[in-house]
């Protein structure tokens, strides 16, 4: 896999982290809302954006893969990411 | 011996490649004493003594005899003295063996069960899901005779209990079968420098090549075999695995391959298919009977353990190497009385035809019927009826039968790697395509049967891949001009039981009427019938099988699909996956300190750690003196195992509070307060301690096993809050130390110079930077296990010298090193849990009775909304302390029940003898109703004993807490 700080390292280097997801307002949703954040996840196929970390850097970053072929599209910094994310004003997790 | 026919001979070199004819090997087949050759299998090594009956089948218990000798049927499945399920026709005989059939009563000759054959109308298709399902009563009854009447072979309970090794094996190319197309790419692709493996079922490397007979003319002799192994001789940095079967095909090409006493671990960036084809069963009254056999299984015989199959042969073809197969037969002396042509016409090549004719073996076409013949038991073949289509019926007397109704490709393992598998009308069989890019197919995989081609195709498809240019004119794709289409054989019924599967034996008649019943698609007439399903994996009836139900289904053949090939693709044994106890673990800066302290170490999550100072034989006397030890005096604890992170930065603070459940931007530098951690769900996730080094600087640990999982944690969340904060992993930079009991001050106190470590000076739940014997440490005052208490974090490095000086300073006052297991019960006797062990994955902090550090009204905290929304239920279960009666030891341990009657009220979380109190106490997690103080409980031990208890309130040692405070 090729992290976005250190290029091409051996996949045993990464750890998985899930799909990157926005969460609700924990003040203002509802416990249905909240519920579906903690316990729904949407494991499509196809193109995903995830979260994954590169252990020896300690570096979390962003990966598109797609979870049909396994096949990691492209991978960008946590800022790189959410700065493209901003200029197309869309998917900002709230928490940020 | 009871062989109805005549021995069988040895054949003279070159036939029996695989055997060593100067060592002659004894063994024992259902007690009776026989001779084998080194390089025999137990299968060719039993026909060589005549006898072709070696197991019986699972259903019906009919005799039973080797079709493919390659392993690829339930046929040839004994017992070898402990171990069960050995294919025989794989298995090399050793010296000594004792081999056992399998699926019979009183002798494999005379079965008793074999009764069964004649009602079998009572065992339908279905059997288990028509009786059983819904229906557990029947179950319960036939469960006990069903098991008697179909066991595979005897485990030994006292057989081997360790597992087999494991390995890795790392390639460019890994080539699946070392027959003439994988050894071409293997040899070509090493050529252009990739790093290549091959990876062979047999002990030899050549596949057909060293049994196979194409055409008459080609590869007639040896000198012609030898001539064409030659030249495919591999390079010698081309690693060859032999006798070793791959059987699984996973994610990221990960493949499995099992020999004798390893587990091989292959990892390749291409992964070749090469493993050739399967010959399929003709299906005609008794096709299963002894003797009958596939032509590639003949000639194996003949060519790798120079076994003459019989006297007189008779041979059933779809295809030319069936045509080949007979001339083979011919030339070890063996009578072809017919050759059956199934397709209609014979069109085998010209030269075997000659040959055949010069022989008198009688070529016919237009057989209407074919069935096989045999006197009452069934325990050979004596002959075989053709029935013409003319009427007339041909009664050819024979000790063996060749069958085969064409070669389809062995298309398992390719299936499990992703590609695509198919039925092809035109060619009546089954085609591999759409292979994934990492993939490659080769001679029969890729549909190509002739030899010449297979290679040339095979090489030229690894000189593409490794970076020659093609050539000019590629004959890749002319190569491929001529897959033979197999021929549209019927199915021949009536007159006896004609098998599709022999390992489930089941007929058309079975299938028919499982698609009758509904099951008409193939993934559920595979699970309805069995089809398939047996050790032979549907290797030689897939075709008939599809056959049959697109005829009874009246779809279109291609149409209906094949079962999804899944992993096992060959036998694998539990010892292959248990592996060795084989668990690299974590050792602190003092590991080699405890050893030489004669301590007993335990594993405790990726670590090792000392259980108690002592030998195991002494383990009571020896937890129970350092628990005394620390209670009177001071004992000494490696706590370096425990995570240790450093979180710095102007918003460290706020970042805390915004991770755990307590308040952290109040706290003073010098402080210390616990830290609580929950999940999304609002359940306790971890626990450990917060200390304010400065201002900006916080030293947090957390639990033994969770280091790593919440240094990642910390860095996520920090990633997308964007706070001024950064996170150092110091888990291991840090060695820890814990100094507990009542003389723990003292023996500080000569060792950090002038510092006052008095409790004015440095109090209960306060830091302080140290220097210790010299060594900068960060110390915490603290009370887990109830004492007075100091936990020292410094340089690893200096670890094992700074044990040492407090070691020494503490001789004086009688300062002891204690393992884990006093600890638990220390901190068991202050009703302190343990995160993980007194905690499920579901706990809230409430429920364990840690409600009162979640500081709720934050604004945010991990947690916090799930929480707030369980809070407002019922709670249903709490974290109990119990004591059972003064005195009173049990055999209660953790995990084990609280019970009411035959109600189950709870668990045991965590349970010890404390000394202190006189009785055994421990925790438990029960429903409320059961947790009102003094009231009783009673928990089931091992094997049923039942244990009262009383509900206490915790903690059993110095409630006021008075001891950690000195």
């Amino acid at each position: 896999m090729r992290c976005p700080l250190n290029g091409w390292r051996g996949i045993e280097e990464f750890v998985y982290g899930g799909e990157v997801r926005d969460m609700p307002d924990p003040d203002t949703c509802d416990d249905e809302a909240w519920s579906r954040y903690v316990f729904m996840r949407r494991n499509p196929r196809g193109v995903v954006v995830e979260w994954w970390f590169h252990m020896p850097s300690g570096l979390w970053f962003i990966a598109q893969r797609d979870t049909g072929s396994g096949d990691v599209v492209a991978t960008y910094t946590v800022s790189q990411w959410f700065a493209q994310e901003q200029a197309r004003g869309a998917g900002v997790p709230e928490e940020r | 011996m009871s062989s109805p026919y005549a021995p069988s001979l040895r054949l003279a070199a070159p036939a029996g490649v695989l055997i060593d004819r100067s060592r002659t090997i004894q063994f024992r087949f259902a007690g009776e004493v026989m001779e084998a050759l080194a390089g025999d299998t137990i299968a060719s090594a039993l026909i060589a003594n005549g006898r072709w009956l070696m197991s019986r089948s699972f259903k019906y218990h009919r005799p039973r005899g080797p079709a493919s000798l390659a392993g690829c049927e339930a046929n040839t499945l004994v017992q070898v003295g402990d171990e069960p399920n050995v294919l025989a026709d794989l298995r090399a005989v050793q010296d000594g063996d004792d081999v056992q059939p399998l699926n019979v009563r009183a002798g494999v000759d005379h079965d008793r069960l074999a009764i069964l054959d004649a009602f079998s109308r009572f065992l339908p298709v279905g059997f288990y899901y028509r009786d059983f399902y819904g229906r557990r009563w029947t179950w319960d009854r036939w469960e006990p005779r069903i098991r008697a009447m179909a066991g595979l072979g005897r485990i030994a309970s006292q057989g081997r209990t360790h597992g087999l090794a494991q390995r890795f094996v790392h390639c460019d190319v890994a080539v699946v079968g070392g027959g003439p197309a994988g050894l071409a790419f293997a040899a070509e692709a090493s050529r252009h420098g990739a790093d290549v493996a091959v990876f062979e079922q047999l002990p030899r490397l050549g596949g057909s090549l060293l049994w196979g007979r194409l055409r008459a003319d080609s590869l007639l002799d040896a000198t012609a075999r030898a001539l064409r192994l030659g030249q495919l001789e591999l390079p010698s940095d081309v690693r060859a695995f032999v006798c070793a079967s791959v059987t699984g095909l996973f994610e990221d090409g990960l493949l499995s391959v099992v020999t004798k006493d390893e587990l091989l671990k292959v990892r390749a960036r291409w992964i070749v298919m090469a493993q050739g084809g399967y010959e399929q069963l003709p299906v005609f009254p008794e096709n299963d009977l002894p003797g009958v056999a596939l032509p590639s299984g003949l000639l194996r015989l003949m060519r790798l353990y120079g076994v003459r199959p019989g006297r007189r042969a008779v041979v059933l073809a779809a295809d030319d190497a069936a045509y080949g197969a007979a001339v083979d037969l011919l030339d070890a002396g063996v009578e072809v009385g017919a050759l059956v042509d199934l397709r209609g016409s014979i069109s085998g090549p010209d030269d075997c035809i000659d040959v055949l004719e010069r022989q008198g073996t009688r070529l016919l076409d237009r057989a209407a019927h074919v069935r096989g013949v045999a006197r009452r038991g069934r325990r050979h073949l004596d002959a075989l009826e053709v029935r013409m289509a003319a009427g007339e019926t041909l009664r050819f007397a024979c000790d063996v039968a060749a069958i085969s109704a064409g070669t389809i490709p062995a298309y398992g393992l390719a299936g499990q790697g992703g590609a695509r598998v198919r039925y092809d009308d035109a060619r009546r069989n089954f085609v591999v395509e759409a292979a994934p890019g990492t993939m490659e197919l080769v001679g029969t995989m890729a549909g190509i049967s002739d030899l010449d081609g297979a290679i040339q195709h095979a090489q030229e498809r690894a000189a593409r891949a490794f970076g020659a240019p093609p050539p000019a004119a590629s004959s890749v794709d002319a190569c491929r001009h001529s897959p033979q289409a197999l021929a549209a054989w019927p199915l021949f019924e009536g007159g006896g039981k004609a098998f599709i599967d022999l390992d489930e034996d089941l007929q058309p008649a079975d299938l028919r009427e499982s698609i009758a019943l509904g099951y008409s698609d193939m993934q559920l007439l595979k699970r309805f019938s069995t089809v398939g399903m047996g050790p032979s994996q549907g290797r030689h009836s897939s075709l008939a099988t599809l056959r049959v139900l697109a005829q009874a289904s009246g779809a279109a053949t291609a149409s209906t699909g094949i079962a999804t090939p899944r992993p096992p693709a060959g036998e694998e044994t539990v010892a292959h996956f248990a592996g060795w106890a084989h668990g690299p673990f974590r050792r602190t800066a003092l590991h080699a300190a405890h050893l030489a302290a004669g301590a007993t170490m335990m594993a405790v999550g990726d670590w090792q750690r000392p259980a108690f100072f002592g030998s195991p034989a002494n383990r009571e006397h020896a937890i129970a003196s350092e628990v005394e030890a620390v209670r009177t005096r001071a004992g000494l604890f490696d706590v370096g195992t425990l995570g240790g992170l450093l979180v710095r930065g102007a918003d460290a603070a706020s970042f805390l509070e915004r991770i755990y459940c307590g308040r952290y931007l109040s706290m003073k530098p010098g402080g210390v307060r616990y830290a609580l951690m929950l999940d999304e769900t609002g359940a306790v996730y971890d626990d450990g301690l917060i200390a304010r080094v400065e201002q900006d600087v916080f030293y947090v640990t957390t639990t033994t096993g969770h280091s790593d999982a919440i240094y990642r944690l910390l860095l996520r969340w920090n990633a997308q809050w964007s706070l001024d904060v950064d996170v150092t992993n110091v888990t291991t930079a840090y060695c820890g130390l814990n100094l507990a009991g009542p003389a723990s001050r003292a023996i500080l106190e000569q060792l950090c110079g002038e510092d006052d470590i008095s409790q004015a000076a440095f109090g209960y739940m306060k830091n302080r930077t140290l220097c210790i014997g010299g060594v900068r440490a960060l110390v915490m005052r603290v009370g887990f296990l109830g004492e007075l208490g100091f936990e020292m974090h410094l340089p690893s490095r200096h670890a094992a010298a700074v044990l040492e000086k407090i070691l020494h300073a503490g001789a004086a006052h009688g300062l002891a090193p204690v393992g884990v297991e006093a600890q638990r019960l220390l901190r068991l006797e202050k009703g302190h849990i343990i995160v993980g062990q007194d905690s499920d994955a579901i706990a809230t902090p409430h429920e364990l009775g840690l409600g009162a550090l979640v500081a709720m009204d934050k604004p945010f905290f991990l947690g916090q909304r799930a929480l707030r929304v369980r809070l407002a239920k019922t709670a249903s279960r709490v974290l109990i302390c119990w004591a059972g009666p003064p005195g009173a030891r049990s055999s209660v341990a953790e995990g084990h029940l609280v019970v009411d009657g035959r109600d189950l009220l709870g668990h045991v979380t965590s349970v010890g003898y404390s000394a202190a109190l006189g009785r055994t106490i421990g925790m438990a997690i029960v429903s409320p109703k059961s947790a009102e103080p003094a009231s009783r409980i009673t928990l089931r031990g091992e094997g049923g004993e039942l244990f009262g208890a009383e509900v206490a309130t915790a903690p059993f040692y110095d409630p006021q807490g008075a001891r950690q405070k000195l």
